[in-house]
C-alpha cells in the first residue's frame, strides 16, 4: 500500500512544485522589459547594438556571459515623460557586441529588475557568419563607380577627378559634389585632402567618405571617393574651384599635389511668377499637423506640431506661417531638424512647435495650414495643405499655466511675450532684516488669548448683571455694608456728632441687611427680631446700647464723654462688620 | 451702562487692533545701513559686471538683510551669468518674501520656461491647490495676521451680538458673524496647512547641471531618472551627504548627493 502511494506523492509535491515554479517565475506576459538587436545576422569581427528598454523604475540589467560575443561598449539613458498629469519613466541600456567567433548563437534571457519584480527579456538568435571578401563587397558597396577617360588616365599611377551631379540646378536644389582618387600603387605617406571653397553653396552636413576597388585599362585601382551635399543659394554661374590631393614624398621622390579641374555650375533662377506663398522652399515635401491636446481650459497652453518632412535643406527651410485664431495667444515657436543621408539625398524632417493659449471658452477650428514648395524634378511649384483639425476650450481655469501666467487674461490685448528677465529694482527705501516670523513671537499668541479673555469677561459680566436683576433684594443686602460704610465715612469727614448720625446708619444698615424695615420698633422689639436672625445676646446688647447711647446724646448731651468721635464711628464699624460675619 | 460698556469695549478693541497692526507692518525693517552697498551692487549691475554684483548682494544677504529686493537682483546677477538654477532659487526666495510683486513673479517664469525639466507642479489635492494658491498672494505673516484679526472681528462681533437687543441689528450681525466665522475658519485652516506643507516637504532646487536621482542613497544606487539644473523638488529628508527628494504628485522619488541641491527656505 505504502509502497503503491509513494510515487503519486512524488507525482503530486513534482506537479505542486512546477506549479509553484511557474508561478513564481517572471512571465513575459506584458513584460516592461523588452531586448532588441540592431541586426540578426553579421560577419566575424562587426559589432551589434543589443537595447534593452525597460518601462518604470529598474536596476541595471544583470548582463550574462555571452557566448560568441563580446561587449565593447555600453550606454544607458533614460527618459522621463508625463503626458496628461501621469508620470512615466524609462530607461534603455544599449550594449555594442563584438562578433568573435563563427556561428549560430543565442543571447540569452536577461533578468531585469522592475519595482522588485524580476523579469527576463526574451532569448534572441544571432548568425555569425564568414567574414565577406572584402574587395567584393567594396566593389558591391560602391556606388556607380563612374570609369574616367580611359585616354586621360592611360598609364597613371595615381589620379584624381571631380564632378557634379548636376551641373544645371536651380537654387535652393540639392547637387553632390563628388571627389575621387585613384591610386594603382602603394603610397608610403598618407595623403591629405584640400577640399574645394563651396563658396556659393550651402554645404549639408559632413563629407562621406567611402573606399572601393576597380578595374580600369586593365588595370587594378583603389579608389577613394569623397562627396559632399550642396544646395546652391544664388542664381549665376558659380565655379567649384579646384580640389587638391597633397601627396608626400618618400625617401628618394619628392611630394607632389594633384588637383582637379574647376568645375563650373550654372545655377538657375527659380521660375516666375513665383506664388505669393512661396517663400523659398525647394524640394519635396508632405505636411502634416498635430496636437498635443484637443481639449483644454481657457488659458491652458497646447502644442501645435507642424511636420514637414521629404527631401530638401531643411536647414534653411522657412517655417510654415501659423494659423491666427481669435482670442489666441501665440508663443514663439521652436523648430526641430531631423536630416539623414539616404542614398546620397537629405531626407527628413522638420517640426515646429507653436505654443498657443485660448482666451476664451468654445469650439475652434485651426485652419488648414499651407505650405507652397518649388519641385525641381517637376519643375513646378506645389501647394500641400494640413488638415484642419478642432479645439474644444472649457470655461474652467487651468491649473498647469504657462511661463507667460502673468500675462493679462481674457480679453485683454495679446501680450508680448518675454524675450528677457526684467531690470532690477531700485534700493529701496528700508532694506528689511531677518526677523522672527510672527509664528515664533509670544506677542503674537498672546494676542490670540486676548479676544478670548475678553469673551470671558463679557460672559461673566452679563451673568452678574443677570444676577442682580434677578435677585434684587440680595443686591441691596449686599450693598447695606457699602453704604453704612460710606455714610460713617461721610460723617466723619463732616465732623458730625456720632450721636446724630450713628443711630440712623444702625437702623438703615440693618433694614437693609435683613431686608425688614426696623424704624418703628422698640428696643426690645428689635433686640427679639435680631435674636430671631440668630444675633448672639452679647451682639444684640451692644446695639442696643449703640441705639441707647445716640438717643440719649441727642437729647440730652453729656460733656464727660471719655470716647471720641472717631472711637465711637470705628465702634459702629466693627459693630457691622460682626454684624456681617453672623448673617453671612 | 449699556452705552458706556459699547463704546469702551469698541475703543479697546480699535486700540488693540491698531497695536497689533502698528507692530506686525511698521516693523522688522532697520534703516537702510548699507543703501550704498547695494546702490554700488545695482552699478556694478547695470555695468555688465554681474559676478562681483552677484557677490556684493551675497555679501548683504550674509549681513542679515532679507529682502525681495536683494534677492530678485541677485537672481537676475546670475541668470546672466547663465547660472539659470541660481538665478530660480533667488526668484524663488523673493517671491516667498514678496508674492504678489509682478517683476519677481514674470522673471520666475521665465527663468523657470528655461528649465530642462518642464514637469507639472499641479497640486494633488483642492486643498494644497487652495494652498497654493494662497501661497503665491500672501506671506505667512500676512496670512497669520488675517488669521488674528479674524479671530479678533469674531469675538468683538460675538460680544456686540450679546448686547444689541434691537431685531435688525441682531439679523444684521448674525449674517456679519456668520460670514467673519467663515473667514476665520478658512483662515486658520489654510495657516495650519502652510506652516504643515513648508515644514514637512520644504522645497529645494537642483543646483548642479544634471544628476541622476537613484534609488538609494551611496555609490550602489541605480539611476532612476534624471534632473537638470534649476529644478523645483521636495526634499524629503537627508541623511548624511545624501537628500531624499521626491517630484511634485510624489510618484518619483529618489536620493542625490546633497550638494547638488539648495533648499529654497532660509
Amino acid at each position: 500500500m505504502k509502497t503503491k502511494k509513494l510515487p503519486q506523492i512524488i507525482l503530486a509535491l513534482t506537479l505542486a512544485f512546477g506549479l509553484l515554479a511557474i508561478a513564481i517565475s517572471p512571465s513575459y506576459a506584458q513584460s516592461p522589459v523588452r531586448a532588441e538587436v540592431d541586426r540578426n545576422q553579421l560577419p566575424v569581427g562587426e559589432t551589434l547594438t543589443l537595447t534593452i528598454t525597460v518601462s518604470g523604475s529598474a536596476n541595471s540589467p544583470q548582463m550574462p556571459m555571452l557566448a560568441g560575443f563580446q561587449i565593447v561598449g555600453n550606454s544607458h539613458s533614460s527618459q522621463i515623460s508625463i503626458v496628461n498629469g501621469a508620470i512615466s519613466s524609462q530607461a534603455v541600456y544599449s550594449y555594442v557586441l563584438q562578433a568573435t567567433t563563427l556561428g549560430t548563437y543565442t543571447i540569452p534571457e536577461i533578468p531585469v529588475v522592475v519595482n522588485q519584480q524580476t523579469y527576463l527579456t526574451q532569448p534572441i538568435y544571432i548568425e555569425v557568419t564568414q567574414g565577406a571578401d572584402p574587395t567584393a563587397s567594396q566593389q558591391n558597396s560602391a556606388p556607380n563607380p563612374n570609369t574616367p577617360n580611359s585616354e586621360e588616365f592611360y598609364g597613371q599611377d595615381l589620379y584624381i577627378e571631380a564632378e557634379i551631379d548636376n551641373l544645371t540646378p536651380y537654387v535652393g536644389e540639392q547637387i553632390t559634389h563628388t571627389f575621387r582618387f585613384y591610386r594603382a600603387i602603394n603610397l608610403t605617406g598618407q595623403p591629405t585632402y584640400e577640399a574645394s571653397d563651396f563658396a556659393g553653396f550651402w554645404s549639408e552636413g559632413e563629407s562621406q567618405q567611402i573606399d572601393y576597388d576597380t578595374t580600369i585599362n586593365n588595370r587594378p585601382y583603389h579608389v577613394t571617393e569623397i562627396t559632399t551635399i550642396l544646395f546652391p543659394t544664388s542664381a549665376g554661374e558659380h565655379i567649384i574651384e579646384p580640389a587638391a590631393l597633397n601627396i608626400p614624398g618618400g625617401i628618394f621622390t619628392n611630394g607632389t599635389q594633384l588637383k582637379t579641374n574647376a568645375v563650373p555650375v550654372n545655377v538657375q533662377a527659380l521660375p516666375t511668377p513665383a506664388p505669393d506663398s512661396f517663400h523659398g522652399a525647394v524640394g519635396q515635401f508632405i505636411i502634416s499637423t498635430s496636437l498635443d491636446n484637443n481639449q483644454v481650459a481657457i488659458n491652458e497652453p497646447i502644442t501645435l506640431n507642424i511636420s514637414l518632412q521629404g527631401k530638401g535643406n531643411f536647414n534653411t527651410l522657412p517655417d510654415p506661417e501659423m494659423p491666427v485664431l481669435n482670442n489666441w495667444r501665440t508663443y514663439e515657436s521652436t523648430a526641430t531638424i531631423n536630416s539623414q543621408i539616404q542614398d546620397g539625398i537629405i531626407q527628413g524632417s522638420r517640426i515646429t512647435k507653436q505654443l498657443m493659449v485660448p482666451g476664451s471658452a468654445g469650439e475652434f477650428t485651426i485652419p488648414p495650414i499651407a505650405y507652397t514648395y518649388f519641385d525641381p524634378e517637376l519643375n513646378s511649384y506645389h501647394t500641400i495643405n494640413s488638415e484642419p483639425m478642432t479645439v474644444y476650450v472649457s470655461e474652467g481655469v487651468a491649473q498647469n499655466q504657462t511661463p507667460q501666467e502673468t500675462a493679462p487674461a481674457i480679453n485683454s490685448p495679446i501680450p508680448i511675450p518675454a524675450n528677457d528677465i526684467q531690470h532690477i529694482k531700485a534700493v529701496p527705501e528700508m532694506l528689511k532684516t531677518a526677523s522672527t516670523p510672527l509664528l515664533k513671537s509670544w506677542l503674537y499668541w498672546g494676542l490670540w488669548l486676548l479676544p478670548v479673555g475678553l469673551v470671558t469677561a463679557d460672559f461673566t459680566w452679563r451673568r452678574k448683571q443677570h444676577f442682580r436683576a434677578e435677585n434684587p433684594d440680595l443686591v441691596r443686602s449686599s450693598r447695606a455694608q457699602k453704604k453704612a460704610y460710606k455714610k460713617l465715612t461721610q460723617a466723619q469727614k463732616n465732623k458730625e456728632k456720632p450721636a446724630n448720625v450713628i443711630g440712623q446708619i444702625l437702623i438703615a444698615y440693618l433694614s437693609e441687611r435683613l431686608n425688614q424695615p426696623l424704624s418703628g420698633l422698640t428696643q426690645k422689639e428689635l433686640g427679639t427680631f435680631l435674636s430671631t436672625q440668630g444675633f448672639s445676646p452679647s451682639l444684640i446688647k451692644q446695639i442696643k446700647s449703640i441705639l441707647t447711647f445716640s438717643e440719649k446724646e441727642r437729647y440730652a448731651p453729656t460733656t464727660t464723654n471719655s470716647a471720641t468721635p472717631d472711637e465711637i464711628y470705628q465702634l459702629l464699624r466693627e459693630l457691622i462688620a460682626r454684624t456681617e460675619k453672623i448673617i453671612s | 451702562m449699556k452705552k458706556n460698556f459699547l463704546s469702551r469695549l469698541i475703543i479697546a478693541s480699535a486700540l488693540a487692533l491698531t497695536l497689533v497692526f502698528s507692530i506686525f507692518t511698521s516693523n522688522y525693517a532697520k534703516p537702510l545701513l548699507n543703501a550704498e552697498t547695494m546702490r554700488l551692487a545695482n552699478i556694478l549691475y547695470e555695468n555688465g559686471r554681474y559676478s562681483e554684483a552677484s557677490q556684493t548682494y551675497q555679501q548683504l544677504i550674509e549681513q542679515g538683510y532679507i529682502d525681495s529686493a536683494l534677492f530678485y537682483n541677485l537672481g537676475n546677477a546670475y541668470y546672466r551669468q547663465d547660472n539659470l538654477s541660481k538665478a530660480i532659487l533667488n526668484y524663488e526666495r523673493a517671491a516667498y518674501l514678496s508674492p504678489r510683486d509682478e517683476n519677481i513673479q514674470a522673471n520666475l517664469a521665465y527663468a523657470r520656461g528655461q528649465r530642462l525639466d518642464q514637469y507639472d507642479t499641479k497640486a494633488n489635492s483642492p486643498l494644497e491647490q487652495w494652498t497654493q494658491t494662497i501661497s503665491t498672494k500672501m506671506t505667512l505673516n500676512e496670512m497669520s495676521i488675517v488669521a488674528l484679526v479674524s479671530f479678533w472681528a469674531l469675538a468683538v462681533f460675538f460680544i456686540l451680538y450679546n448686547h444689541i437687543h434691537k431685531p435688525h441689528l441682531k439679523k444684521a450681525l448674525r449674517y456679519i458673524l456668520t460670514f467673519t466665522l467663515l473667514i476665520f475658519t478658512l483662515s486658520v485652516f489654510t495657516l495650519g496647512n502652510r506652516i504643515y506643507i513648508e515644514k514637512t516637504y520644504p522645497t529645494a532646487v537642483v543646483t548642479a547641471s544634471s544628476i541622476d536621482v537613484v534609488s538609494n542613497p551611496g555609490e550602489d544606487g541605480i539611476s532612476q531618472f534624471t534632473l537638470h539644473s534649476g529644478a523645483k523638488v521636495i526634499l524629503l529628508e537627508t541623511r548624511g551627504q545624501w537628500a531624499h527628494l521626491s517630484l511634485p504628485g510624489d510618484q518619483f522619488q529618489g536620493w542625490v548627493p546633497i550638494n547638488t541641491l539648495e533648499k529654497v527656505g532660509l
